[in-house]
């Protein structure tokens, strides 16, 4: 049986979103890396009731496997699933083991994937304790309670041996996602091959049930089920955000300077090759010619600026008077 | 080149009813008068907006009102006259608390970057903490309440941060949400709010600031799961916001305009006027988009300027009540 400790994300009573429960041994970065993958799964949550999202993460120090629902699909109390304002609340509720040194998890016993929620309510039993906490203690002493590795009882079978499902071998590079169908079978072998990637790999990761393709791709997530998607799919990561119209201007501009990179350098070719032209044909004397009406020109241009500077009015223009 | 992206950033606390007052305000700003609408750039940003505004109109009970938000979503929209895109800008909505906690968090961090590259700042107080009149006695927690305290602040470090950057003060929005919870005369709630901001309407403050009451529906306060949604007011603060942003490119425009004038005029009249022929035709081209651009603007300022001259809505600079009139910009 496994030792597993509990991460458990989500709003009290009073207090906004924080994380209510972490293992023991997590380090800043460690809570960094682990809300990058839960705050992609908390993404759109007014699709959330009634369709929990699973979802499993891996690096060389830990593996977390829990579960996005509202509340309400957790707890059988539905007075503590709705804050101050009857608003409804979802969370993140989670298991965490550890990864030994060698990228071995001793034994593996990961649940298999299912409609029924419940073997995540345990760990949210933990943090029960934090409803009515008032939000300006925490800014007075902010602190996440820490939670030990422990055998749980939860009954998951041991995958340390289970087969790899061939047609849904996930994805593992950084640079694309991996979509897949969102159907409960589908779902279901994923996970499974996501049990036996994580003995094998040092970086795994799944969401099951993703709203949209670009809320994969915005996520740190490698693979994903996704409604609409009726094939497996490994697409590349597109950042969505470069497609808004916020960054079309910049992109407007880098596409100006390359533009305008390109036209220099023929302009620059260009009078290389009438200089190397210019000498072999005619000696030297078209060389001259150019070279004073350039020097010609610069004595406009500079009798210009000068003329321009001379004149320019000392008083501001008031623009505010203009109607 | 494409004007820059304007930012909105409405700071408030939790519950005070910004994502709800996102999506009124679309769907009231998605048809507005006068030829006026607004569309998110994302197609499907904006299915997704009318629906959970659908949502909140035909729901019934608990399950009509959003989850609190717990990371910050940036919407971006373009606000347009007759369909041609004006003004592009982008709406940041995010967790409440992240304007008070510290930052350590990486929210908080983005949220006081954001105010400071903003172009309008909507301070969004709740109706709830004003049902009362605010006396000496109660002033306190009204400001906790309100977290107008907190707000207060970050206007003190934005105000340094535009000084040290040489950047212009922009117009402020104090949007009174949940006003179906207030039942005592307006010009009293006015008063209230401006001895939450005092700095705001110091005679010495340079702020523009609109002070707009909005609600959902005046039964929501009675009934907030089956009360009708009537919503009221969501595009005024809007309107304010752009009209602000456009005058500001209006002057700019007509600043640019009078200086190519002036160059034109020093071109023709030198003497190399014939050498400078390809020159003048340019800045005579230039001259002509330059009074095209402005005039257009002028009129759309004008335009969103009529809605604004309202005896209900309360305008305040250098701490007088001003009307925002039309004819300015005729």
């Amino acid at each position: 049986m496994c030792l597993w400790s509990i991460i458990v994300y989500g709003r009290t009573y009073e207090a906004d979103y924080r994380l209510l429960a972490i293992p023991v041994d997590f380090t800043p970065e460690d809570v960094n890396w682990a809300k990058n993958y839960i705050k992609a799964t908390t993404r759109k949550p007014e699709q959330l009731p009634g369709n929990p999202r699973w979802s499993l993460f891996k690096n060389q120090k830990h593996c977390v496997i829990g579960v996005t629902c509202n509340l309400k699909d957790l707890i059988s109390n539905p007075a503590l699933a709705v804050d101050k304002e009857s608003r409804p609340i979802h969370v993140f509720v989670g298991y965490v083991i550890k990864v030994d040194k060698n990228n071995k998890l001793l034994y593996l016993d990961i649940p298999h994937y299912a409609d029924n929620i419940s073997l995540f309510q345990p760990a949210y039993n933990y943090v029960k304790s934090q409803w009515l906490v008032k939000p300006y203690k925490l800014r007075i002493k902010p602190q996440t309670p820490r939670f030990q590795y422990i055998q749980r009882p939860l009954g998951w079978d041991d995958r340390t041996n289970s087969q790899i499902h061939r047609n849904f071998l996930l994805n593992m590079d950084v640079h694309k996602v991996g979509l897949w169908p969102n159907s409960y079978q589908s779902k279901w072998i994923i996970l499974e091959n996501a049990c036996s990637f994580v003995e094998h790999y040092e970086t795994v990761s799944l969401c099951l049930g993703m709203p949209t393709q670009n809320d994969v791709s915005e996520s740190p997530f490698l693979n994903a089920t996704v409604p609409g998607v009726n094939d497996r799919a490994i697409v590349d990561r597109v950042n969505h955000l470069a497609n808004n119209a916020g960054s079309q201007a910049n992109r407007r501009k880098a596409q100006y300077k390359q533009n305008r990179i390109h036209f220099e350098e023929r302009i620059s070719g260009a009078v290389i090759g009438v200089i190397i032209w210019g000498a072999i044909l005619f000696n030297w004397m078209v060389i001259a010619i150019i070279l004073g009406g350039l020097f010609g020109c610069i004595i406009v241009v500079l009798y210009q600026k000068c003329r321009i500077w001379i004149k320019k009015p000392k008083i501001p223009i008031d623009s505010n008077k203009a109607k | 080149m494409a004007d820059p992206i304007k930012k909105i950033t409405m700071l408030g606390d939790s519950s005070s009813g910004k994502t709800c007052y996102v999506w009124g305000m679309y769907a009231a700003m998605s048809n507005n008068r006068h030829g006026f609408s607004m569309i998110a750039t994302d197609r499907d940003e904006h299915s997704r907006l009318h629906a959970l505004w659908e949502g909140l109109v035909n729901e019934t009970g608990e399950d009509r009102w959003p989850s609190p938000t717990d990371q910050a979503l940036t919407y971006a929209f373009e606000f347009c006259d007759g369909y041609k895109p004006i003004i592009q800008f982008e709406w940041l909505d995010y967790r409440g608390s992240a304007m008070s906690d510290q930052s350590d968090a990486q929210d908080v961090e983005e949220l006081r970057n954001y105010i400071s590259e903003s172009s309008c700042l909507f301070l969004c107080i709740s109706g709830e903490h004003l049902r009362e009149k605010v006396t000496s006695v109660n002033l306190a927690k009204v400001l906790i309440n309100t977290k107008a305290s907190i707000m207060g602040g970050h206007l003190a470090y934005l105000s340094q941060t535009l000084k040290a950057q040489k950047r212009k003060i922009f117009p402020i929005v104090i949007t009174l949400t949940k006003y179906d919870w207030i039942d005592r005369p307006q010009a009293e709630l006015i008063e209230d709010v401006k001895q939450l901001f005092p700095p705001l309407f110091a005679e010495n403050s340079d702020w523009l600031v609109m002070i707009c009451p909005t609600s959902l529906g005046r039964e929501l306060a009675q009934d907030r799961n089956s009360g009708r949604i009537e919503p009221k007011n969501l595009d005024l603060p809007v309107v304010f916001a752009l009209f602000s942003i456009l005058r500001e490119s209006f002057l700019a425009e007509h600043k640019r305009w009078k200086e190519i004038g002036e160059e034109l005029e020093n071109l023709e009249n030198g003497w190399m006027r014939v050498l400078n022929r390809g020159k003048i035709q340019k800045k005579q081209q230039e001259e002509e988009s330059s009074q095209k651009k402005f005039q257009e603007t002028r009129k759309q300022v004008r335009i969103l300027g009529q809605e604004l001259d309202h005896d209900l809505i309360y305008i305040y600079w250098r701490g007088k009540r001003i009307r925002i009139n039309p004819e300015d910009f005729c």
